[in-house]
């Protein structure tokens, strides 16, 4: 009769994950990766936090079209002044202090998200206006849409600057 | 023989591990704190913490206490500032593993302003304004009898009233306002109204509730004044305003849910602009059906839909 157990003839041969100095070894390796990645989560939201914000083209179509002006109206320059004022307020705040941990990864992404809505609500309300040109009164409705769009990210972008420099 | 070996080197690897897991937890655990301090009449409390799970609740003591335990890497510091009593959980919390968990009392006839990082609050008792923000957590507000103002980027926040006015604000989280137990399980229940139809609870008088993308869920008898914004997330209001008072709704890109029960009276205005108006009209829409004065409720949408949904009003459990 064959034996045809390859063990049987001698020694058992064991695999490389059996052995203890590898285990040691990837344990280690697997902790250094855990430590870098962990360290380098806040940096990455945080330098999310500061790119410009692309628009949502699925909850916010108008935001997506071709030649949508981007400067606002007249009546609403001195508020589109303010929301850029305060924007690069929020920016010093957030360079200022990135790196120091102060800052949850996830309220730095619910921030960051919240400028891409306020933003992409900006652009279509821009569309709006812009398709209502030539009728009185859907362009005054066109224009309060955008009025409360802006006013919705200057508001955001107060109580960050508010929240995140009282949280310091 | 060559298994053994394995096996107890498995065995000595293993509780090597475990014994610098627990030495290092050992360096890491939390830090016990009970302190206390008088303070002046009516000065204001200013607190400031990080991260963990705070109470911070009103008492009739012109004192402020403090237990609890501390996350490691932080350390409590209590200080006198002219009219202003600062508490301040000062350094970084290391590791998530224990988190502070705190119950802080301050007297309720001050004025309360807190800012935190990463904290879960509870606030209630209080007799003057609370001013609470938080960048990252959940925050429940209840039984305080001045104004109201709450804000978080990323959690859930709730305010329990009828408190005179209430400024809310949250970037992603949920934001519920609301008169306790009115609401269960989305049936609204009897005790909202009495047998004539009138308001049981006291109204709400100023409210003005932002989100970016959160939803919000605002429920009320009655409201004097509501301002409610969204960008991209849901509303649903279930509330009449005060004879002469307005609500105000405006949303873009979300469905706004308009919740009426036979006894409550509004005028409605609603414009849906890309979206559409659905559900059952409430009874009372038309002025010329009312006597006496009425509030106006007014809802717009951009790309959202407008739901009217009548509310079934059931015995109080």
């Amino acid at each position: 009769m064959t034996d045809n157990n390859p063990t049987s003839a001698g020694e058992p041969t064991r695999s490389w994950l059996e052995n203890p100095k590898y285990m040691l070894v990837l344990a280690a390796l697997a902790l250094a990766a855990g430590i870098y990645m962990a360290s380098n989560t806040t940096r990455e939201a945080e330098e999310r936090a500061l790119l410009p914000a692309r628009p949502d083209c699925v909850r916010f179509p108008g935001a997506c079209e071709e030649n949508v002006p981007s400067e606002p109206p007249p009546e609403l320059q001195t508020l589109h002044a303010d929301v850029e004022r305060v924007e690069a307020q929020w920016r010093v705040t957030l360079e200022q202090n990135r790196r120091t941990g102060v800052f949850p990864d996830k309220a730095l992404t619910a921030m960051r998200d919240a400028l891409v809505a306020t933003q992409s609500a900006i652009a279509d309300a821009q569309f709006l206006l812009a398709e209502a040109e030539g009728n009185a009164d859907e362009r005054a409705i066109a224009l309060e849409v955008l009025r409360e769009a802006y006013e919705q990210k200057l508001a955001l972008l107060t109580r960050a600057v508010r929240l995140f420099e009282g949280a310091v | 023989m060559m298994r053994t070996y394995v096996a107890r080197a498995s065995r000595t690897v293993a509780l090597s591990v475990l014994s610098a897991l627990g030495g290092a937890s050992l360096l890491h655990a939390q830090t016990p704190v009970d302190v206390g301090a008088t303070v002046r009449a009516n000065s204001v409390t200013h607190v400031r913490l990080q991260s963990g799970s705070v109470r911070i609740t009103g008492w009739q003591y012109d004192s402020v206490h403090v237990s609890g335990r501390l996350a490691p890497g932080e350390s409590w510091v209590m200080r006198a500032d002219g009219d202003t009593m600062r508490l301040r959980a000062e350094g970084l919390p290391r590791g998530l593993a224990a988190p502070s968990e705190l119950q802080i009392y301050v007297p309720m006839s001050s004025p309360l302003v807190v800012r935190a990082a990463a904290a879960s609050l509870v606030v209630s008792e209080f007799d003057r304004d609370v001013d609470v923000a938080t960048a990252a957590g959940n925050l429940l507000v209840e039984s305080v009898r001045g104004a109201v103002r709450g804000e978080t980027m990323q959690g859930t926040l709730t305010v329990i009233g009828p408190v005179p006015s209430v400024e809310a604000s949250t970037a992603s989280g949920a934001l519920l306002v609301s008169v306790p137990y009115d609401t269960i399980n989305e049936v609204v229940y009897a005790r909202r109204v009495s047998e004539n139809g009138t308001p049981n609870a006291k109204a709400f008088g100023q409210v003005v509730l932002r989100t970016i993308s959160g939803r919000i869920t605002f429920d009320a008898p009655v409201v004097d004044r509501a301002s409610i914004y969204a960008v991209r997330g849901d509303v649903r209001v279930v509330t009449a305003p005060s004879a002469g008072g307005a609500v105000n709704v405006s949303v873009h890109t979300g469905r706004v849910t308009l919740g009426w029960t036979e006894q409550m009276r509004s005028r409605y205005t609603v414009r849906a602009m890309r979206g559409v108006v659905r559900g059952e009209q409430p009874l009372s829409s038309g002025a010329a059906s009312m006597s006496g004065g009425v509030g106006t409720l007014d809802v717009r949408t951009v790309r959202g839909d407008i739901v009217y949904e009548r509310v079934t009003v059931q015995p109080a459990p």
